[in-house]
């Protein structure tokens, strides 16, 4: 059984509409990281767990899980919730899911735009969905179903992809919007995949940033990617380049900042190399706060 | 009366259904697409249709045969690389993933091994060696449970001695094989040679221990010991059932058992007695 946790969460934002906490800049908890950051306590503001490692499973990697929880707010992001799939939702996943997140009392679950596949089959894969009203009818149903059976809002993350359907008939950003806002569901703005994304289908990422409602984004991803020339692969390898950096900013300019964290899954480098990176997002994040004050004490004056 | 609205999104349903099937078509043995890629999906600058879905066709099976040969590195290291491929790609298309899960993609992989594969080269070791990989995967995912005192034998009492049964942990399977499976997977994940790979009878008993998982090797009368206690058998019944293997003087089966008993108690196989 997991303990609860002590630590105390951070000031309650009020700038999203779900009232999540900023924890500040987190980055994701790998396994090979795992002694470090028990033995070394790593000054992090917070941790990001991949759901699926952590359920259905009693090893190890739950043990570290608690010891790790009774120190730092940990927020859990799924790969497998296939929000758009044609199959039924998977209620016995979902209860699992709900389970873990009261036990280590995750301030907010998140999962991605996608499916994973169909017809009982699975692909292990984050599938891209075409942009149609059928589709966001499909998702906006699922999305309200699996909020009231987690009794939390759940955070939809934008996907990266390499496909566009012919038969999308409104832009990614503009479907995110409408999702987020007749689900009444939370985002979780991948700034990386919105760079992915407009490099593979050839349209401008801030014009992706600029339509996106910022009163829902509760929390922002950042990555590496792999760019082969032709086509960019969301690998979540290397650092942050410039131009992602650029789109945060953006975003930033919108939200006035956000908890931020910093995705590292191939080839990683040791904890502090990884935390290094993520602590880059602390510049943009203050200069954000710093304007978002500003502009408060402008309102009230 | 109206008839009732589906709310199955068909023409989502149906690109779906497409669009896996595509993923799956080069890993499969109907190679023949039902419809065109460009049917479906836009070029970009630089790919066509059927470039942009090959994305998604070569992720598939490397994300599947990453995790795979991370689940069996003995039985990668054995096969090499071209076959274990093809090995993991039959088994794929006979036992799709179902689970939300990537943990359980190889928990038929042994039978597939055993039963269905292709008959090759030590296929046989193949599969036993499948077997001990997987036993590995599902002794670190069991259940944690405390186990028992090194001295809690000495707390039963001399009369309730024979009729005491020992409950084993979850962590804990036992294993018999026609090869030298532990001596193979040990070798391959040290880097070192390989030992023999004719058939030779073993036992091993996989474990987890302070979260780590162990492997013991066993000769036969400790495994049959074992064995008859983690089936519930009484202390008496399974010291018969070991004795029956045991060719020698009977203070040397006594010393055999008390060593075989006191290393199965420290290394914290059982977790209650009743």
């Amino acid at each position: 059984m997991i303990a609860p946790v002590r630590k105390a969460m951070p000031r309650t934002s009020k700038s999203n509409r779900f009232g999540f906490p900023d924890l500040g800049i987190g980055v994701g908890l790998r396994t090979v990281h795992y002694g470090h950051v028990l033995e070394a306590q790593p000054p992090v503001d917070w941790f990001e767990i991949i759901t699926e490692n952590f359920i259905g499973t009693h090893g190890r990697p739950v043990w570290v899980l608690e010891q790790v929880a009774e120190r730092y707010p940990v927020v859990m992001h799924g790969v497998s919730l296939s929000i758009g799939s044609t199959d039924p939702l998977d209620f016995e996943y979902l209860k699992q899911l709900k389970e873990l997140a009261l036990r280590i009392r995750a301030p907010w679950v998140s999962d991605h735009l996608c499916w994973t596949g169909v017809a009982r089959r699975n692909i292990h894969d984050l599938l891209p969905l075409p942009y149609t009203e059928e589709c966001l009818r499909h998702v906006v149903r699922r999305v309200r179903t699996v909020q009231d059976f987690l009794e939390r809002p759940l955070a939809l993350e934008n996907p990266s992809s390499y496909v566009e359907f012919k038969s999308s008939s409104m832009p990614e950003w503009e479907f995110m919007a409408r999702l987020a806002e007749e689900a009444d569901c939370a985002l979780l703005f991948d700034v990386n995949n919105v760079y992915v994304s407009s490099f593979n289908h050839g349209y401008d990422p801030l014009e992706y940033v600029d339509a996106i409602p910022h009163e829902r984004v509760v929390q922002y991803h950042l990555a590496g990617h792999t760019n082969h020339g032709t086509h960019i692969i969301d690998s979540h390898s290397g650092r942050v380049i410039d131009e992602v950096w650029r789109v945060y900013e953006r975003s930033l300019e919108h939200s006035g900042g956000r908890s931020t964290l910093l995705e590292w899954d191939e080839d990683i480098p040791s904890f502090e190399e990884v935390h290094e990176e993520a602590l880059r997002a602390r510049a943009w994040l203050e200069r954000a706060r710093r304007g978002a004050r500003k502009a408060a004490h402008a309102r009230r004056a | 009366m109206p008839a009732a609205r589906s709310r199955t999104p068909r023409e989502l349903d149906g690109l779906e259904r497409w669009f896996q099937a595509e993923i799956l078509r080069p890993h499969t043995r109907k190679r023949a697409a039902a419809q065109p890629a460009a049917r479906h999906l836009l070029p970009s600058r630089a790919l066509s249709a059927a470039e942009r879905i090959g994305i998604y066709q070569s992720a598939y099976m490397l994300r599947l045969l990453e995790c795979m040969r991370a689940d069996f590195p003995g039985v990668h290291a054995l096969a090499g690389e071209k076959r274990f491929a093809r090995l993991v790609s039959g088994y794929l298309e006979r036992h799709p993933s179902r689970h939300w899960s990537l943990n359980p993609l190889g928990k038929d992989f042994a039978r597939y091994l055993e039963r269905e594969a292709p008959r090759g080269p030590r296929i046989a070791l193949l599969a036993q060696l499948a077997q001990l990989e997987w036993n590995m995967q599902v002794v670190f995912e069991a259940p944690a449970s405390e186990s028992l005192a090194g001295d809690a034998l000495a707390s039963i009492a001399p009369e309730s001695w024979a009729r005491t049964r020992l409950v084993p942990i979850e962590a804990l399977r036992l294993l018999s094989f026609d090869y030298r499976c532990n001596a193979i997977a040990s070798a391959v994940r040290r880097r070192e040679p390989l030992p023999p790979l004719g058939r030779k009878r073993s036992f091993v008993a996989v474990y987890r221990k302070e979260w780590t998982v162990w492997r013991m090797d066993l000769d036969a009368l400790q495994f049959e010991l074992l064995a008859s206690l983690c089936r519930g058998r009484t202390l008496a019944r399974a010291l018969e059932d070991a004795a029956g293997l045991h060719r020698g003087p009977q203070a040397e089966l006594l010393q055999r058992i008390q060593s075989a008993c006191a290393s199965f108690v420290s290394e914290g196989f059982f977790r209650a007695f009743r």
